[in-house]
C-alpha cells in the first residue's frame, strides 16, 4: 500500500518541481524574520562572491591575451579577448582523449561504487545484524591504517589490472568514508517502513530496492557526487598503474601543466622547459574542471525530492 | 506495480553487468594484443643477439659502422612538459636508429613514487631514467648491481666515450657506473645585468663584487629606468635563493660547491666555510639597502622572471640563458624598450680567482640505467648502448631537441631555426628532457646573438668550474638525515638576511646542524674520501 | 506514509522484537534470516579485504630498512630505529604543537563553518537563490592549492601586492603577510574555510532533506522564533551526521592536508607551519626513505585510532550511534 502511495507522490512531484518548498520556506515572515532573511542573504551573497572571484579570475585569464595576463595582476573580465589558449589546448587530440577517459572512469566508477557501497551500507545499517559492529569497525580501521603505495601496487599488478582503465576504478570501489555516511543515512530512515514491507513478504533485497532506494535519493545523490568527484580527480593511480599515456585521464595533464609553470630548476634534474602561457594553464583548468562542476546543479534536485518523502524518525 | 518496479531494478542491474562484461572483453583484447607484441619483441631480440655476437669477432673498433639490427626498446622516462611527444617524431627516431621505441612516461612530480613501485614490482623497462641521485632508494638501487655496469663498455662508443671523468665519477655509486650519464653543461650560472641601465647611469659592467655593490646601490637610488620614481630594486632574488643564486655568491667568496675538501683533508659543507658567512653579510647589507626585493623569501621562479621582464630590478644571478627569456617576456609585454642584458661569467672578489659553481650536479642529470632483469645479455646491452650513442650524435640530438627537419625546424648553415614554437612545444619538447648529451647544443650556432653569447659563456664556465666532491662518496647519515636537517642552515640564512637573527644565532644554528648528525656526515664523507683518494 | 500506518507498524515491531533466547543455533538462525543482508555486504567486504587489508602487511617496513628492489624479505630489520629517530629529533615537540594547533583551529573554525553554511542555506526562501549560492560555494573545492596560494601571493606580497599597495597609499607600513609567522595561522584557516566550507556543507544539506517538516510546523505553532527553530529543530535533526563527521575528523587529527601547508611553508614561518606531513615529506619521501615515512605514518594512525575509539565511546555514552 504504502509504496504505491510513495510512487504516486513521486510521480506528481516530477511533473511540478517548482512546488517543492520546505516548510521553512513557507512560514510567514515576522518583521524580525525579514531582518533575519536580509542578514542571512547578505552573508551568503558575500561568501558566494568570495568563492566566485578566484574562479572568474581563472576563466577571465583563460580568455585574455598573453600580454594582458602579464601586465595585469588580477583579471576578472579581460580587456582583450582571445581564444588562442583554447585553440592551443585542443590543437592535439590529447586533451579531448583524456577527457573521454575521465568521463568513462567517472561514469562507470560512480555506478559501480554506488552499487557496492549502497548494498554494503544498507546491510551494515541494520542494527539487528549479528556481527555488525565488528564489520563496521573493520571498515573504519582502513581509514586510519593503510599499507602504503607499494603493496597496493603489487596487488593491482598481480590482479593484472595494470594498464587497463579498471586500475583506476576497482582499487577505489568503496570509500570507507562514503560508506559510513551512507550507512548513517539509511540508519536515519524509520525502521517501521522496513517492518511493514517484511509483513508484506518482501526480502531484504526487495526492501532495499523498493522502500529504501526511493527514500534515499538525497543520499545517493550526495555519495554519487562524492564518488564522481573522486573519480574525476583520479591522478595518483593513473600515474602508478597506466604506462600507456593514451589512457591518461585529464587530471594528469592538468597537474603537469600547473606544476610545470611553477617549476623550479634545481630539483627537476635541471631540465629547462618552456612553460605554457598563463592563459593556457587557466584554459586547461577550465576544461578539466567544467564537466565535473556541471554535475552538482544537476543532482541538486534530488536534495529536494528526498525532503518531500521523508517518513523519517525525528 | 511492485513487480514492475522490481523488474526495472533487475534490468538496470543486468545492464550494468553486461556493460562491465563488455569492457572486460575489450581490455582482454588489448591485453592479448600486448602479449603478442612482447612475444614478437623477444624473437627480434634473439636475432639481434646472434648477429651482434657475430659482429663482435670483427673487432671492437668497427662498432661505429656496426649493423644496427632492429630492436624493441622500452624506455621509462621523465615527462617534464604537459604532453608526451607526437608519434611522428618517435617514428622518425625509430627510422633513424632502426629501433622500435616504446616510451613509458612518468610525470616529473611523481618520479619517486612511480620509480619505487617499479623497483618493488620488478616492472621496469629496457632503459630506466634515474634522475634523482640524491634519493636514497634510487641511490641504493644504483649501488646494488641490479643494473648493468657500463663503465667497461662505453669507451667503445664514439660519443659516449667523450664523457668527462668528473661526470662519470659523479654518478658512480659504490664504485659502479650503473648507467649512461645524462650529460649537461657543468656550470651555467652567471650574472645578468641591464646594460641599458648601466649606460644611462654611466657605469661599467661589474666584474668584481666591489663593483657590483656600487652598481647595485646606483640601481636602487639613481632611478635607472628614468621614470622619475624611486621604485626599483637591483638584485632580484627568489625563494630558492639559498640553493641557487646565493650558493654562487658564497662560491665567489671561496665557499665550496655544497661539499668541499678543506686544507686538512676534511670534507665539509659550504655553509661552514668563512666565505659563506661573508656572503651572508653582503646579502644582509643588500637587503637592508633595498637592493634585494623584500619578498624574495616567497617569490617563485615565474614571478622572478616577470619582475625581471618588467624592469622592477636589473640584476639576476641565474642561468646565463635566462637573459634571453627575460628579454622575450619583455617583448611579449611590449615593455622591452631599450632593454639590453649584459652577461657576466667572471664575477670574483678583487684579487681572488674566478669560481663558477656547478649548478647541474657536476654536469650530470642522472643516468640511463639498463636493468639486468629486462636487458638479459651483453648483446642486447650493446645494442641499446649503440642506440644511446646514436642519439648523442648531431642527427640524433636534433631529432630529440628540434624535431623533424622541414616540419619543426630548418637548417641555415650551422644554424638551427625553429619553424613553429607552439607545434614544437606540443610535439617535440617532451623529448628534449630525455636527451643523452646536452653539450651537443653548443656544436650548433644560434641565430639569436644573445643565445649565442650565453652558450659561449656557459662553455667558458667549464674552465673555472667548481665541483661538488660528495657525489661519489658514501655516508649513511647523509642519505638518511641530510634533507631533514638542511633546513637549519637554510632557514637561518633567510632569517639573518631579513633581520630576524644575528650572526651568532646563525652560527648556533649551524652548530645544531653539526650536533644533529652533521658532524657524522663530515666524518663519514672524510673517511670515504680518504679511501677513494688514498 | 501516514501516521496511522506508522503506528500499526510500530505495534507489529514490538511483537516481533521478542526473540528466542536459546543460545544454541542462534548464529545459524541469524544467518538463515539475514543471509541476504550478508550477501549484500559481501562485495564491499571483499573489496576491503583485498585492497585494504591485504596490503596492510606492508606496514612492517616501518621496522625495516626497506628498499623496493630488495622486497620485504630481503630488507634488513631495524626494530624501532625509525621511531627512535623520529621521537628524538629536535623537531618532534614543534611538530606536535603545530599540528595540534592547526587541527584545533580547523575543528573550531572550519568544521562548524560547513554546518553554519548549510543551515544558512536551509533558511533561504528563494529556491533559485539557494541553488545558485549552493553551486557557487562549492567551486573553490576544485581549485588546487597551488593556484589558491598563488592568488594570495598576488594579493598579499610586499612588492606591489594589492593589499599592501592600499596600506602603503594610506601611509601605513607594509605587512609581510606571507613571511611573518604571526600571519600564517589566520591565512591558513581563512583559506581552509574558503575552500572547504561549501564542499563540506553538502553532506549536511543532504541530511537536512530528511528533517521531518512537521517538527517545524509544530514549533511554528508554539510560536518559536527562527533562531529557536534552528536550535531546537534543525540542529538536533542533523546531530547524528554532525557527530559522525566529527568522529571521522578526529581520526584525521594528525593528517591536515599536506598540500595546503606545503605550498604555504617557507623558511621564515617554518616555526609555526611545519607539521608532521610536511616534515615527513622533506625528511623522508623526497629522499626515498620509505621506512621512515611509514614509521611516522604508523604513529599517526595509532594516535588517530586511539582518539577515534575514545570519541566513539563518548558519543555512545551521550546516547548517539557512533561510527561502529
Amino acid at each position: 500500500m504504502e509504496n504505491v502511495d510513495a510512487t504516486k507522490v513521486r510521480r506528481k512531484k516530477k511533473e511540478k518541481p517548482q512546488a517543492e518548498l520546505t516548510y521553512v520556506q513557507k512560514i510567514k515572515l515576522t518583521p524580525m524574520g525579514y531582518v533575519f532573511q536580509f542578514i542571512n542573504g547578505l552573508f551568503l551573497t558575500l561568501f558566494a562572491l568570495a568563492c566566485l572571484i578566484p574562479f572568474l579570475n581563472v576563466i577571465g585569464t583563460s580568455f585574455a591575451t598573453t600580454k594582458e595576463v602579464l601586465l595585469r595582476d588580477f583579471i576578472i573580465i579581460p580587456h582583450s579577448f582571445s581564444l588562442s589558449a583554447y585553440r592551443y589546448v585542443f590543437s592535439t587530440p590529447t586533451v579531448t582523449r583524456a577527457i573521454g577517459v575521465s568521463v568513462f572512469v567517472t561514469v562507470v566508477g560512480t555506478a559501480l561504487s554506488l552499487l557496492v557501497t549502497s548494498l554494503m551500507a544498507y546491510g551494515l545499517s541494520r542494527t539487528y545484524l549479528y556481527g555488525r559492529r565488528v564489520l563496521n569497525f573493520l571498515v573504519l580501521f582502513t581509514m586510519l591504517f593503510s599499507g602504503g603505495m607499494i603493496p597496493s601496487f603489487l596487488i593491482v599488478s598481480n590482479l593484472k589490472l595494470t594498464n587497463t582503465l579498471w586500475a583506476l576504478i576497482i582499487p577505489s570501489t568503496v570509500s570507507a568514508y562514503n560508506m559510513i555516511i551512507m550507512r548513517n543515512f539509511f540508519q536515519g530512515i524509520s525502521p517501521s517502513l522496513e517492518e511493514a514491507a517484511k509483513i508484506d513478504g518482501a526480502n531484504h533485497l526487495q526492501i532495499f530496492g523498493r522502500v529504501m532506494l526511493p527514500l534515499s535519493k538525497a543520499s545517493f545523490a550526495t555519495i554519487g557526487l562524492f564518488y564522481a568527484v573522486t573519480y574525476w580527480n583520479t591522478y595518483r593511480s593513473a600515474i602508478l598503474y597506466l604506462t600507456d599515456t593514451k589512457k591518461w585521464p585529464i587530471q594528469v595533464l592538468l597537474r603537469q601543466i600547473v606544476l610545470m609553470s611553477s617549476g623550479s630548476d634545481f630539483d627537476t634534474g635541471s631540465v629547462e622547459v618552456v612553460p605554457p602561457s598563463q592563459s593556457v594553464r587557466m584554459a586547461v583548468i577550465v576544461v578539466a574542471t567544467l564537466p565535473i562542476l556541471l554535475v552538482y546543479p544537476f543532482i541538486q534536485r534530488y536534495f529536494i525530492h528526498g525532503a518531500m518523502l521523508g517518513s523519517v524518525k525525528g | 506495480m511492485n513487480k514492475r518496479k522490481f523488474q526495472f531494478v533487475g534490468k538496470a542491474l543486468a545492464g550494468i553487468m553486461a556493460f562491465s562484461l563488455l569492457l572486460t572483453a575489450c581490455n582482454k583484447g588489448s591485453d592479448t594484443g600486448k602479449t603478442k607484441e612482447s612475444e614478437s619483441s623477444n624473437t627480434t631480440k634473439t636475432t639481434v643477439e646472434a648477429s651482434a655476437s657475430g659482429s663482435e669477432t670483427d673487432g671492437g673498433e668497427a662498432s661505429a659502422n656496426v649493423d644496427r639490427d632492429m630492436i624493441d626498446i622500452s624506455w621509462m622516462s621523465v615527462l617534464h612538459t604537459d604532453s608526451p611527444p607526437s608519434d611522428e617524431v618517435i617514428d622518425a627516431i625509430n627510422k633513424f636508429a632502426n629501433v622500435n621505441l616504446t616510451f613509458q612516461w612518468i610525470p616529473a612530480a611523481t618520479v619517486d613514487e612511480r620509480m619505487n613501485a617499479a623497483l618493488a614490482g620488478g616492472s621496469m623497462a629496457d632503459i630506466v631514467t634515474m634522475n634523482r641521485l640524491t634519493n636514497a632508494t634510487q641511490r641504493a638501487a644504483l649501488g646494488s648491481g641490479i643494473f648493468w655496469d657500463v663503465e667497461s663498455y662505453i669507451k667503445d662508443y664514439p660519443h659516449l666515450a667523450e664523457t668527462s671523468q668528473e661526470r662519470l665519477d659523479s654518478v658512480k655509486v659504490n664504485g659502479m657506473l650503473s648507467g649512461v650519464p645524462i650529460v649537461k653543461p657543468v656550470a651555467r650560472y652567471g650574472l645578468v645585468i641591464r646594460q641599458d641601465w648601466l649606460d644611462k647611469l654611466g657605469l661599467e659592467v661589474p666584474h668584481t663584487v666591489e663593483e657590483l655593490e656600487k652598481v647595485a646601490m646606483a640601481f636602487v637610488n639613481d632611478d635607472p629606468d628614468g621614470n622619475g620614481q624611486n621604485d626599483t630594486y637591483a638584485l632580484i632574488e627568489r625563494n630558492e635563493s639559498w640553493n641557487v643564486s646565493f650558493r654562487q655568491v658564497a662560491g665567489w667568496y671561496g665557499a665550496p660547491n655544497k661539499w668541499g675538501v678543506t686544507e686538512e683533508g676534511k670534507v665539509e659543507p659550504w655553509f661552514l666555510h668563512d666565505g659563506y658567512y661573508q656572503a651572508m653579510e653582503l646579502y644582509k647589507k643588500f637587503y637592508e639597502a633595498g637592493v634585494i626585493n623584500s619578498d624574495f623569501a616567497v617569490m617563485e621562479k615565474n614571478d622572478q622572471k616577470q619582475a625581471a621582464a618588467q624592469g622592477k630590478g636589473g640584476i639576476v644571478i641565474t642561468g646565463l640563458y635566462d637573459a634571453r627569456n627575460y628579454y622575450n617576456l619583455a617583448v611579449d609585454l611590449g615593455l622591452e624598450g631599450e632593454m639590453k642584458w649584459a652577461l657576466v661569467n667572471d664575477m670574483h672578489i678583487d684579487g681572488k680567482e674566478v669560481r663558477s659553481l656547478s649548478d647541474t650536479n657536476n654536469g650530470v642529470g642522472g643516468v640511463y640505467a639498463m636493468p639486468k632483469s629486462e636487458v638479459k645479455d651483453e648483446a642486447a646491452l650493446k645494442r641499446i648502448l649503440q642506440f644511446l650513442d646514436d642519439m648523442s650524435s648531431k642527427e640524433g640530438f636534433l631529432l630529440m631537441t628540434n624535431g623533424i627537419e622541414g616540419v619543426h625546424y630548418k637548417m641555415e648553415g650551422n644554424k638551427v631555426i625553429n619553424l613553429d614554437q607552439e607545434k614544437w612545444k606540443q610535439e617535440v619538447q617532451a623529448l628534449s628532457g630525455s636527451r643523452i648529451n646536452e653539450l651537443v647544443t653548443y656544436e650548433f650556432d644560434n641565430d639569436n646573438p644573445m643565445v649565442q653569447e650565453s652558450n659561449k659563456m656557459i662553455l667558458g664556465n667549464e674552465a673555472h668550474a667548481v665541483y661538488d666532491v660528495s657525489p661519489p662518496l658514501q655516508s649513511k647519515t647523509y642519505d638518511t638525515l641530510y634533507s631533514q636537517i638542511e633546513k637549519l642552515p637554510k632557514d637561518a640564512f633567510y632569517k639573518y638576511v631579513m633581520g630576524d637573527l644575528t650572526m651568532d644565532d646563525v652560527k648556533a644554528e649551524n652548530q645544531k646542524w653539526l650536533d644533529q648528525g652533521g658532524q657524522q656526515m663530515i666524518d663519514e664523507f672524510t673517511a670515504s674520501y680518504k679511501e677513494l683518494n688514498g | 506514509m501516514t501516521s496511522a500506518t506508522d503506528n500499526k507498524v510500530k505495534k507489529v515491531q514490538k511483537v516481533k522484537k521478542v526473540k528466542p533466547i536459546k543460545k544454541k543455533g542462534r548464529l545459524a538462525n541469524e544467518f538463515k534470516q539475514n543471509w541476504l543482508l550478508y550477501l549484500m555486504i559481501l562485495p564491499g567486504l571483499l573489496y576491503f579485504l583485498i585492497f585494504k587489508y591485504a596490503p596492510m602487511g606492508g606496514l612492517v617496513i616501518a621496522f625495516q630498512n626497506y628498499f623496493p628492489f630488495l622486497g620485504i624479505k630481503g630488507s634488513q630489520w631495524v626494530g624501532l630505529e625509525h621511531f627512535r629517530r623520529f621521537f628524538s629529533s629536535g623537531d618532534f615537540a614543534m611538530l606536535m604543537r603545530n599540528t595540534l594547533v592547526l587541527f584545533g583551529l580547523n575543528l573550531v573554525f572550519a568544521f562548524p563553518a560547513s554546518i553554519i553554511l548549510a543551515i544558512a542555506l536551509n533558511e533561504v526562501r528563494n529556491t533559485r537563490f539557494k541553488k545558485s549560492v549552493q553551486t557557487i560555494v562549492y567551486l573553490p573545492h576544485f581549485i588546487s592549492w597551488v593556484i589558491v596560494v598563488s592568488i594570495f601571493y598576488v594579493l598579499l606580497t610586499t612588492e606591489g601586492g594589492a593589499i599592501n599597495n592600499v596600506i602603503a597609499s594610506r601611509g601605513g607600513n607594509k605587512i609581510p603577510f606571507l613571511t611573518d609567522p604571526k600571519w600564517f595561522r589566520p591565512l591558513y584557516i581563512i583559506q581552509e574555510i574558503w575552500k572547504g566550507a561549501g564542499w563540506g556543507s553538502i553532506v549536511y544539506l543532504a541530511s537536512l532533506t530528511n528533517v521531518d517538516q512537521q517538527l517545524y510546523e509544530a514549533a511554528d505553532l508554539d510560536g518559536a522564533s527562527r533562531m529557536q527553530m534552528i536550535w531546537h529543530v534543525t540542529l538536533p535533526s542533523i546531530r547524528p551526521t554532525i557527530i559522525t563527521m566529527l568522529i571521522l575528523k578526529i581520526g584525521d587529527v594528525l593528517e591536515l592536508g599536506f598540500e595546503h601547508v606545503y605550498v604555504m611553508l617557507n623558511s621564515l614561518n617554518r616555526g609555526v607551519a611545519e607539521i608532521f606531513d610536511t616534515f615527513v615529506y622533506t625528511a623522508g619521501i623526497t629522499n626515498g626513505q620509505l621506512s621512515f615515512s611509514t614509521a611516522v605514518g604508523f604513529f599517526k594512525s595509532i594516535v588517530g585510532l586511539i582518539l577515534v575509539i575514545l570519541a566513539n565511546r563518548l558519543a555512545k555514552r551521550v546516547g548517539e550511534d557512533g561510527v561502529y
